[in-house]
């Protein structure tokens, strides 16, 4: 964990916050809202074969089962934001989350689909981690006016910066020997594992965990008495993906076919696509 | 003046409990052996033959690396002064290795006998006993850039005759701790005595 750093973003934002909070400004509106959210973080897209099987180019070769598979997860984030709308209701909201992000990981490995023929041997594996971490946003948009004094709809992108607060590895990768129906143990993969703020390899000293995500929020704003007699009130959704940054959840199989000849790499790579479901209240 | 020393022994531990490097672990592949006449440079080719005093087994030992994570316990560890040398560690230990003719060699070795005691390995310029050469695949290298530390070619030499002109093939095993073997096998060639 990077102590320092969160802490000089922390004060930063609470700054940001409480100044927000103490201007009264005749040019536009200002809003502060605790957010709670929950997150689906969609996983489908992040396995995949960087190198197909010699002899075959990508695409071409024949299809293979895969040793990997994702399931997309459910997480739960809690923050606070500021918000600003201008006069011409241009909107630029900062703030930061907590989040927990679960993940899981499937490996399902058949010997008789990985150059073994013949062979029965199965070797099945979950992989799983609870990412926390910490997420400063920026937002800038547009508010429009649906129902006058009552309702305003926000549109908004902006960026994240993720820094994860924990993280795992298995130091660089653990060697899987099996008895595929031979009499000895034959190598058949090494897999190498990276979750939140530790690489899958080489985590460098000087490298600080962090990730940098696109983000777009859609929310609508009820004014204060539509809902709660004296507080604005908001439900939205957000999107966001990874866009720059290496401490996403990462893992890495090499396959190993009969005499330790290369069979091909899989990877899980957590692109942290995610939809969200949020709620807000106005302090 | 007291909290400024405290602050600066604490830098100073900071670098003396330095963490190491990146260490990087490496793991043999499937080795590759061909037959080369050392008369001439030559590769033996299938059914090609070759003098025994000139035969040579050519053994090229690939391998993987792995990046280990370096843990980091203090800021002053970013320190490029205070770093350890990152290593090259081996990830599984070779524990014996085989030099197998296919076909009857001599009186003493009928085919499928392993013949490594009788043999000499050659790795640049130095000849290593098989219990030397066994230690070298299995030592790593201080260095992390360094992998020419890394065992990764020699030549095997055989020292005892064949017992006359003969078909032969050798295959070449290296078995390991944890009771997995992996090899590779000569082409068919005629040895000459």
């Amino acid at each position: 964990m990077n102590c320092k750093a969160i802490a000089l973003y922390t004060a930063c934002a609470l700054v940001m916050v409480f100044n927000a909070s103490a201007q009264k400004s005749n040019s536009g509106s200002n809003h502060i809202y605790i957010n709670a959210a929950v997150d689906y973080h969609i996983n489908n897209w992040d396995v995949n074969n960087t190198d197909p099987e010699d002899g075959y180019g990508p695409g071409d070769g024949p299809i293979q089962d895969g040793l990997l598979r994702v399931k997309n997860n459910a997480g739960a984030r809690l923050g606070v934001q500021y918000l600003r709308i201008s006069k011409n209701r241009m909107l630029f909201s900062a703030g930061f989350d907590f989040k927990v992000v679960p993940q899981s990981v499937q490996l399902i490995y058949k010997a008789s689909e990985n150059g073994y023929a013949g062979s029965t041997y199965e070797y099945n594996k979950n992989y799983s981690f609870n990412n926390f971490a910490i997420d400063f946003k920026g937002n800038v948009g547009y508010s429009i006016n649906i129902v006058p004094h009552k309702g305003k709809l926000d549109i908004g992108m902006g960026f994240i910066f993720d820094i994860p607060l924990n993280g795992e590895d298995n130091s660089g990768g653990e060697v899987v020997y099996a008895n595929t129906g031979s009499s000895k143990q034959d190598l058949i993969m090494v897999e190498q594992v990276g979750w939140g703020s530790r690489k899958y390899q080489g985590n460098t000293e000087n490298n600080f965990p962090l990730n940098f995500l696109g983000n777009v929020q859609i929310a609508y704003r009820f004014a204060p008495g539509t809902i709660f007699n004296d507080r604005g009130f908001k439900i939205g959704v957000d999107f966001s993906s990874i866009l720059l940054g290496n401490y996403n959840n990462n893992i890495y199989i090499n396959a190993y076919t009969a005499n330790r000849a290369n069979r091909f790499t899989q990877s899980f790579k957590d692109e942290m696509t995610s939809v969200s479901f949020v709620l807000g209240i106005e302090l | 003046m007291r909290k400024a020393f405290i602050i600066l022994l604490l830098f100073i531990l900071g670098i003396g409990c330095s963490t190491r490097s990146n260490d990087r672990k490496y793991i043999y592949m499937q080795p590759d052996i061909r037959v080369t006449n050392a008369y001439d440079i030559r590769l033996v080719n299938e059914n090609d033959s070759v003098l025994y005093s000139n035969m040579q087994i050519e053994v090229k030992m690939p391998y993987n690396t792995y990046t280990v994570s370096a843990p980091k316990l203090w800021p002053s560890n970013a320190a490029y002064a205070s770093h350890k040398e990152g290593r090259m560690i081996p990830m599984e230990k070779i524990t014996n290795i085989k030099v197998i003719p296919l076909f009857d060699y001599n009186a003493n070795y009928p085919k499928g006998k392993d013949i490594s005691d009788s043999c000499a390995f050659i790795e640049g310029k130095s000849s290593n006993s098989k219990k030397n050469i066994i230690s070298r695949f299995n030592t790593g290298s201080d260095d992390y850039y360094y992998t020419a530390n890394i065992l990764s070619s020699m030549n095997i030499v055989i020292k005892t005759s064949p017992a006359g002109k003969q078909t032969q093939q050798f295959a070449f095993v290296i078995e390991t701790s944890n009771q997995s073997s992996y090899s590779d096998t000569t082409v068919v060639f005629t040895l000459k005595p």
